[in-house]
């Protein structure tokens, strides 16, 4: 049983040049305890998709257009305000990027974690208080007794993060939404972020849904991993699927694009052109203008989703041969 | 290399003093580039690598040491032997949204070196010069008249270098080409760049806080921590064979898309902070964050040594 079930989720957002198609037709699975990585780069819908399982949409101006997101038996795009408030940081909670934006810089760290029980749990506030000195302690936060009475600037990036992540753990979520929760640091605190994320999951039992371009970080965290293009997904599987039976061509192109670290200096492959406008995204597969095995067909109709395995889903009508790794 | 050094930076100092505090993002750097290498510069945020690049070719004047370009201190160029340097040093900066003017055409933009060293004579040949650089870095002719906010980030990046291969350069400075590119239009400008190195004969001082990408391109690697080299080799052997504990932190560090070989790994996580530029510690920087830290590293700063034929690194475990 899974805990998220997300089917045919489409999203629009309305400009003044034209209806942009930032998510179509999205359908996929959060098990509980599990660590699903959305993947793709920027502009192909990964954000807009994991921000509508937090009630995100219409705060930045879109539309869900159609499909539905089971929670807990009930679908909770049709939510009201009221539900969604009782829902967020509840039930589940997002960290962004840039964690000196999303703290607010005048109020004390202690308050803005305390917060999140005074609303949603009827204590006390030196109650509240009591357990964001937890959280901070169990987020590796030095002197945190300390730490609640100061502000976020006078906090370093990585340290930053480690508050919004306590923040968001406060209620115990089952779901935590993670939108590149490290881009913004350094390698070295990027490690120890991560660390500290799945050390938690762990402990807390929560699920991760973890947004990132970067398939470094998704090959040591993700159970699962969910790959997007043009507002699609163009495959799904398993992270050693994904990894090694990897069969959409975007898919093996991303992989081969990135240079390693363990690879020995060659030219690197590269994916020629750029992805499509999304006011008016081609019927056929988006990814059709930029793949060397696209013929008129695919141009013609959206590929289907094809199982190749329980677990591994691929939207291509001339898939890579099964075999090997990429 | 017998050959003579392009660049030959000797204890190097940049300092930015704000009130009282004075901040020293350059202390002490030297290192040379040869002609044709690809020299990599990595570290951290604030590690002084940008400042490190910026004052070595002369855009920020320096506090200390020297930078000779040719066996000339380019801190001291005046007239027209500034000029010719400035047509033989340019830079791609990290930002393609913001190092552009958003009110000039693209031919205007590509243009601007020629113009400025009158290097070309007639409005035929400008226009024919301009269309062989953009054909050199695979943009379409068609976008001649457009203005940046037409193109896509990856498109602007090779404006950035149509712009700096227009007075037909020797040396480019790389400052995080390529950080702020989608993946797959960041191997297309990396293959572009290292094609002109093929094809213009270019020398490159790449700063990147992507050591893959470093790794991938450079033939040298430097090593920056709080405004000093820690260590500095061939880019395979600084991989293969770190010696600063810092760098084995930092490569151990580097997610790897692999998972079988990220379920294997051994990471060491540093704990604790970078000390503050401003504020640093007395001994070696790293001793805070260090696993094999001993007494003497919290008294005595180590010097930059030969650890192996063309390795240097600075700490006290390669020197008892």
């Amino acid at each position: 049983m899974s805990l998220y079930e997300i089917r045919d989720l489409s999203i629009e957002f309305p400009t003044h040049l034209g209806t942009v198609h930032a998510v179509r037709n999205v359908s996929f699975d959060i098990g509980e305890n599990e660590c699903v990585a959305l993947v793709g780069e920027s502009g192909c819908g990964k954000s807009v998709t994991a921000r509508s399982l937090i009630g995100l949409t219409e705060v930045v101006g879109g539309k869900v257009t159609s499909g539905t997101v089971t929670f807990e038996g009930e679908n909770i795009l049709s939510y009201n305000e009221k539900q969604w408030q009782n829902y967020r940081g509840n039930k589940a909670a997002i960290i962004f990027q840039d964690a000196m934006t999303a703290l607010n810089p005048t109020m004390r760290i202690g308050k803005q974690i305390a917060e999140c029980f005074t609303f949603h749990q009827n204590i006390s506030r030196s109650e509240a208080e009591a357990k964001a000195e937890e959280l901070l302690e169990m987020v590796g936060i030095p002197n945190p007794r300390e730490a609640l009475r100061r502000y976020p600037h006078e906090f370093s990036g990585g340290m930053r993060q480690r508050v919004v992540i306590a923040q968001a753990l406060a209620c115990r979520p089952s779901l935590l939404v993670a939108d590149e929760p490290t881009t913004a640091l350094d390698v070295t605190i990027q490690a120890q972020i991560l660390r500290l994320l799945v050390d938690l999951k762990e402990k807390e039992k929560n699920s991760i849904l973890l947004i990132t371009h970067d398939l470094g970080v998704v090959a040591g965290m993700a159970q699962k991993i969910v790959v997007m293009y043009a507002g699609t997904i163009v495959e799904m599987g398993t992270t050693d699927e994904i990894f090694y039976h990897g069969r959409h061509h975007y898919t093996n192109g991303l992989k081969e694009a990135s240079p390693r670290l363990d690879g020995k200096g060659k030219r690197l492959h590269t994916i020629e052109g750029m992805p499509p406008e999304l006011i008016n995204p081609p019927t056929g597969c988006p990814f059709a203008d930029r793949c060397a095995h696209a013929t008129e067909e695919c141009r013609e109709k959206m590929p289907e989703m094809t199982q190749v395995s329980p677990t591994h889903f691929v939207r291509c009508l001339h898939m890579a041969e099964e075999g090997g790794r990429a | 290399m017998n050959q003579q050094p392009l660049f030959q930076v000797k204890d190097l100092k940049k300092y930015f003093q704000s009130g009282k505090v004075v901040t020293k993002a350059v202390d002490g750097v030297t290192f040379d580039i040869y002609p044709g290498e690809v020299v990599g510069v990595v570290g951290e945020s604030g590690c002084g690598k940008t400042t490190c690049g910026r004052t070595v070719i002369g855009l920020y004047d320096k506090d200390g040491g020297e930078v000779l370009y040719k066996g000339k201190d380019v801190h001291r160029l005046r007239g027209a032997e500034y000029s010719a340097y400035c047509r033989e040093v340019q830079t791609i900066f990290q930002d393609p949204y913001a190092s552009l003017d958003s009110r000039n055409d693209v031919c205007t933009l590509i243009a601007e070196g020629l113009d400025i060293h009158k290097l070309v004579s007639s409005k035929a040949e400008r226009l024919e010069k301009v269309k062989e650089l953009m054909a050199k870095v695979g943009l379409h002719a068609s976008g001649l008249h457009r203005y940046p906010h037409e193109f896509s980030g990856g498109m602007r990046q090779r404006i950035g270098i149509a712009r700096a291969l227009a007075v037909d350069p020797k040396f480019l400075l790389c400052d995080e080409p390529i950080s702020a590119l989608d993946v797959s239009i960041q191997a297309q400008i990396i293959n572009l760049l290292m094609d002109l190195r093929e094809t213009e004969g270019l020398t490159y001082l790449m700063i990147s806080h992507d050591l893959s990408m470093v790794k991938h391109v450079s033939d040298r690697i430097i090593v920056m921590y709080l405004g000093k080299i820690v260590e500095s080799c061939p880019a395979e052997e600084l991989y293969e064979q770190p010696a600063h504990p810092y760098t084995k932190a930092l490569i151990s560090a580097i997610p790897i898309a692999d998972p079988e070989v990220e379920r294997s790994r051994q990471r060491i996580i540093l704990t604790g902070q970078v000390p503050s530029p401003s504020n640093k510690p007395k001994g070696c920087a790293f001793a805070g964050r260090c696993q094999y830290v001993t007494e003497r590293c919290r008294q005595e700063e180590p010097e930059l040594r030969e650890v192996a034929p063309g390795h240097l690194a600075a700490c006290h475990l390669y020197n008892r």
